[in-house]
């Protein structure tokens, strides 16, 4: 909502200064986003008097040299390329060298005024366009000032026009205070929290004339959704262009004039917040308005000039034949005010917000109207409007108001006005301040609440109906709050209550991990939960839960899994030359529950903290290039750099031992001949693999890509109590053997049988080397480990017993696997 | 006699070339090992009269001891020299790269996280959560969003496909506040939590990215008032943004609070000084928190009796927490998870 600084000053009759304002309003909850200057240029503008014209003696453009009186200033001749200059005696308004002017054009939007020759006659200044003085929108011409006989020559443009100069508030008005939507509303807030006095918006008395038969309006509600409808007759209107403070006034705040009863009717709405509408009386069928649930298979074009089919769910205006247009959101093409118009039918009703509501989504369209209503605006308000409207047209259109003013009430009982109980305790409780009864009373009262009975602890306050958001205690006490000065309540600490909370789920353990895969060398990604189905399939997945109204319609799935997107952030990096990726990604991935789950519904499972889609945190990692070494070549990474992650993610978080194996059901990103089944204690926690060669294409990434993902809770469900080792003071003792041993059977088949042959001394097996190469026979590798034997208590362990145990050992796995000692 | 004095004459001369160990050891050896000529020489005692045997004796060991100091001389020499060889090696180029292993990044908004987080933990607050899809009842309806309201407009919602089912509709939270509800649903009051998480909204320009993070603090007790609300998040805000960073409390609107109040601090770059700070924009504040006392609606839809209980809840956008730390120029590069981004941070 734009305010105009000036208007609200004179509603106030204060002006407390813009910043001062502007300040206060935002403290008390109005937030000014902006303040904007308009109008600084116009210091210097004067009111000129025409007084001879002759044309350009040379330019073959259609130039005018005016010779203009500027009163004390004497005469200045200009040159003008406008083709409304005015006959001698006109008032246009001339802008100085000096004086900055506006272009219209966003690029370069305004220049100062310099002294230079136009078609070869140097002027000292121009008269101005509405544009050029950021007064209008109108750039068919110069401003000629109507009805301006009587102002002198020279007069400058800020004492003609008081408010030229002005500060336009942007103010950020929350769904909640209708009121704010008009400047009465800003106004009234602004009173009460300087604490002045503030009468309102009192309109003038007209006197009406009897009005004739033909002059006579019928109004009706036939709809709950129409509480009340106002309406009155003007006649013998003259419609043309509106004086230059109402043009300027509407164009500083958004709008666009029109002519002087639409430009009447939007300044009225600007200055009450109460929509309103004038028809032109003569195409009302039988004079007759009602307000009206729509008819199926009704149609109405609208003032934007589309067709809207209407349905039952439609609230419409309509004279006896038709629909003239959509309640409280936008009139129709037809019954607008022309320049024929003479005699004007106003309205100023009050439609009920969510109607109003549901018809401005169902037609799509957000109007100054419909986003009034829809807020809830006063229903007390239309007499106030109609009065208001008919002082400005009578005085803009030269109309004559007739009496045939009618007020009709909708089928529903109007809501009375509520009253309130406040406790003063409650306030204090509330706010953290004692705010004294009197000061408190004082507040309510300034913003227009009617005082009622009040006792030793409480006061009772009846709300004024342009408060619909008031409705019980805590809204009395906010407003006590935010007008008392939020910024007075003072710093507490809360004593802790050593609660512990009831709503958990993984937080830390997201944290753990995440903690550990950046320590051991991995950059964190963060992706959207939801992409385009295109990306999963890319992965060979498919989502099971998907969004209603996604953002674009390729971006519905939820994800099922974490690798597509780390694939992608990968394929980013590789194709902006990286050839190096370490990419993890720890988040919650997504799937349908199935209707016979307890827990699809809601309150079972708001209860179980679950929600209506099944969640699941997942860890996941994309691996992609060479190994990490130094100044050399380590090669690529592999199935087995995957794995050394989650073995060194395991170590760190629960020092359990990774298990390997090929069983299962292996995702579809997975390399047959190089993936991995990961478990811990027996429980698979989740898979890693070589990325399958078909879907490197899509994703551009090289064979050197590996991928993984995890069950977080999986991960950290096998964590073992630890129990720290004593150190024994003796030596341990280690053996290194190698073996010959055909390649079908797993190295870790080869440690475990060493282990078992070696007995319980046997501390660890690991493997240290292993050699593929043409000269050992056809399927076997060689193999070498380290076996560590540790003694018992203590006795130190002898090389005799050590040798006995390898040496059985490597029986085991000779007999076992008919491996060859090397 | 004449023997030894031809070996002590000897000595010196043996050790003077001797330039390391080894040849330190066969030197001492040509002396005093199995076969040296003083050992050969000490192996004739016996023979020598008794009255011989003294002088001889004591001639042994003097030329004994000659050869054991020239040995240990010479030792000390070999010592000094082996040291002064290694210092004065060819020196390493230090200029050349360490060898490191690689230092992973953390997510920026997984730091600002974890930091806003532990703050409020040491304040006494413990972590709750909730799933990221839930239902408009959770979203919308317990928090006392009036149906058919603007208010909703506020919050533009990614609804999710319901398969046909009947209730209420499944949606992707819209912020972090449907803890609240799962929080105050699960146990009595005392309540003192805070809840991150991830929120989305239907909203994707070049200020708003569909898929943010928040952070949501509430707490629930007996006198609880504005005064704590705003004592905690000014207590936050010198933590996070320094200890001379003062707050400001102003009116503003919540459907699940009331009063609402908008806290913002004093600008921790200019201190508001600068009218034209990139931070603040000249403005002097900076947003940190909507927050307000806890709506009596929202504790009564809980099963809580908000005559005895009172509360107030808070929100922190982290993205925006994020951006200010680490000058992220816009929100879209939380999101792009482009390794030059991350790895810039």
């Amino acid at each position: 909502m734009n305010i105009s600084y000036q208007w609200l000053s004179a509603l106030l009759g204060a002006d407390a200064g813009v910043e001062a304002v502007a300040r206060l309003l935002t403290n008390a909850g109005l937030e000014i986003e902006k303040v904007r200057e308009v109008g600084a240029n116009l210091e210097s503008v004067l009111v000129a008097v025409v007084e001879s014209t002759r044309p350009h003696p040379t330019s073959k453009n259609p130039l005018t040299l005016v010779t203009v009186n500027l009163g004390k200033d004497g005469s200045l001749e200009i040159v003008c390329g406008a083709k409304n200059v005015p006959a001698p005696g006109g008032r246009v308004l001339f802008a100085p060298v000096g004086t900055t002017v506006f272009t219209g054009d966003p690029k370069s939007p305004s220049f100062t005024l310099v002294e230079k020759p136009v078609a070869g006659i140097v002027s000292k200044g121009m008269l101005c366009s509405e544009i050029e003085l950021d007064l209008g929108s109108d750039d068919s011409g110069i401003i000629v000032l109507d009805g301006a006989e009587s102002v002198a020559a020279g007069t400058r443009l800020v004492d003609y026009l008081p408010g030229a100069h002005d500060w336009i508030l942007e103010v950020n008005v929350t769904p909640n205070r209708p009121d704010a939507l008009g400047h009465l509303g800003v106004a009234r807030d602004v009173a009460a929290l300087l604490g002045i006095a503030f009468g309102g918006v009192k309109p003038k008395a007209i006197a009406a004339r009897a009005a004739k038969d033909d002059e006579r309006v019928r109004v009706e509600s036939k709809t709950d959704a129409c509480d009340r409808f106002d309406a009155a007759v003007l006649v013998g209107a003259t419609v043309r262009r509106s004086p230059l403070w109402l043009r300027s006034r509407l164009h500083r705040l958004g709008l666009r004039a029109i002519n002087n009863v639409v430009d009447a009717s939007n300044y009225v709405m600007l200055e009450l917040g109460q929509p309103n509408h004038t028809y032109d009386l003569d195409v009302i069928a039988e004079r007759t308005v009602v307000a009206r649930n729509a008819m199926e298979g009704e149609v109405l074009q609208t003032l934007d000039e589309k067709t809207r089919a209407l349905t039952a769910g439609d609230v419409v205006i309509a004279d006896a034949s038709k629909p003239i247009g959509l309640a409280g959101v936008m009139g129709g093409e037809g019954s607008g005010i022309t320049d024929k118009t003479t005699r004007l039918l106003l309205e100023a009703a009050h439609f009920d917000p969510s109607a109003v509501r549901r018809m401005a989504k169902r037609h799509d369209i957000h109007s100054d109207a419909s986003h009034r209503f829809e807020r809830g605006v006063d229903p007390a308000c239309p007499p106030l409007a109609i009065a208001r409207l008919k002082e400005l047209l009578v005085e803009l259109t030269g109309a004559t108001v007739v009496d045939a003013d009618v007020s009709a009430r909708g089928p529903k009982e109007l809501a009375p006005a509520l009253e309130v109980s406040v406790r003063d305790a409650r306030v204090a409780a509330v706010l953290g301040i004692d705010v004294p009864r009197a000061e408190c009373t004082r507040i309510v009262a300034s913003l227009g609440f009617v005082m009622g009975a009040e006792d030793a602890d409480r006061f009772v306050v009846r709300v004024p109906s342009f408060r619909p958001d008031v409705t019980r205690e805590i809204d009395v006490i906010e407003e006590i709050g935010r007008v008392f000065g939020l910024d007075r309540v003072p710093l507490a600490v809360v004593p802790s209550s050593g609660a512990r909370a009831g709503a958990v789920r993984d937080f830390s353990q997201r944290r753990r991990v995440r903690d550990a895969l950046v320590a051991l060398g991995l950059d964190e990604a963060v992706n959207y939960a939801f992409d385009a189905d295109a990306l999963f399939e890319s992965v060979g997945l498919r989502a099971s839960a998907r969004i209603a109204n996604p953002l674009s319609g390729d971006r519905a799935a939820m994800r099922p899994t974490l690798v597509a997107g780390l694939l992608k952030n990968a394929s980013l990096a590789v194709r902006h030359g990286e050839t190096k990726v370490r990419l993890f990604e720890v988040g919650t991935v997504f799937a349908g529950r199935r209707a016979e789950d307890l827990l699809a519904n809601e309150r079972e499972a708001t209860a179980a903290n679950e929600g209506p889609l099944h969640e699941e945190t997942r860890v996941a990692f994309v691996l992609v290039g060479p190994r990490d070494s130094y100044l050399g070549d380590a090669g690529s990474v592999d199935v087995l750099d995957g794995k050394g992650v989650v073995e060194a993610l395991v170590e760190a978080l629960t020092r359990g031992a990774v298990q390997a194996d090929r069983g299962g059901e292996a995702p579809p990103w997975a390399h047959r001949a190089a993936f991995a089944r990961l478990s811990v204690a027996e429980r698979a926690i989740g898979y890693v693999s070589e990325l399958h060669p078909s879907m490197r294409a899509p994703f551009r990434l090289p064979s050197s890509t590996v991928v993984g993902e995890l069950s977080l809770s999986a991960l950290l469900a096998a964590a073992p109590a630890l129990r720290a080792v004593r150190p024994s003071k003796l030596p341990s003792m280690r053996r290194d053997v190698a073996l010959l041993v055909a390649r079908a059977h797993p190295v870790a088949t080869v440690a475990s049988l060493l282990r078992q042959g070696a007995g319980e001394r046997c501390a660890s097996v690991s493997l240290f080397d292993r050699y593929v190469g043409k000269e050992l026979p056809e399927g076997t590798h060689s193999v070498a480990f380290s076996m560590e034997f540790s003694p018992v208590g203590d006795k130190t362990l002898t090389d005799a017993e050590v040798d006995g145990w390898v040496k059985s050992a490597v029986a085991r796995v000779v007999q076992d696997l008919h491996a060859v000692q090397r | 006699m004449e023997a030894l004095d031809a070996i002590e004459r000897e000595v010196d001369g043996a050790f003077a070339p001797v330039r390391d160990e080894h040849e330190l050891r066969a030197t001492h050896a040509r002396f005093l090992g199995k076969e040296g000529s003083l050992t050969l020489i000490m192996r004739r005692m016996p023979e020598l009269a008794p009255a011989e045997k003294k002088t001889f004796g004591q001639a042994v060991n003097r030329v004994k001891t000659a050869v054991e100091s020239a040995s240990e001389a010479a030792e000390v020499r070999v010592k000094q020299a082996a040291l002064a060889r290694e210092l004065d090696r060819e020196p390493t180029d230090v200029t050349m790269p360490g060898r490191r292993p690689r230092v992973g990044r953390q997510h920026p908004l997984h730091r600002v996280l974890y930091d806003v987080t532990d703050i409020f933990v040491s304040m006494g607050f413990d972590v709750a959560e909730g799933p990221e899809s839930d239902w408009e009842t959770n979203n919308f309806e317990r928090l006392g969003f009036p149906a058919d309201h603007p208010a909703l407009d506020m919050q533009d919602t990614f609804f999710l496909h319901n398969e046909g089912r009947p209730g209420p509709r499944a949606l992707l939270r819209t912020h972090t506040s449907t803890v609240q509800i799962r929080e105050l649903l699960s146990h009595p009051p005392p309540v003192m939590i805070v809840a991150p998480g991830t929120v989305f909204r239907c909203d994707d320009d070049a200020t708003h990215s569909p898929m943010f993070a928040q952070i949501e603090g509430l707490v629930v007790d007996e006198g609880i008032s504005l005064a704590h609300l705003r004592g905690t998040l000014a207590t936050f805000a010198q933590r996070l943004f320094g200890k001379d960073v003062t707050t400001r409390m102003r009116g503003s609107y919540f459907p699940f609070t009331e009063p609402s109040v908008e806290l913002d601090a004093s600008c921790s770059l200019c201190g508001g000084r600068d009218p034209h700070c990139r931070l603040c924009k000249g403005s002097g504040w900076l947003e940190v928190a909507g927050a307000g006392m806890v709506d009596p609606v929202v504790l009564s839809n809980c099963g809580i009796d908000p005559e005895k209980y009172t509360g107030f809840a808070f929100g922190l956008g982290i993205d925006r927490l994020a951006m200010i730390r680490y000058q992220v120029p816009s929100i879209e590069l939380l999101y792009s998870n482009d390794e030059r981004f991350l790895r810039s941070l």
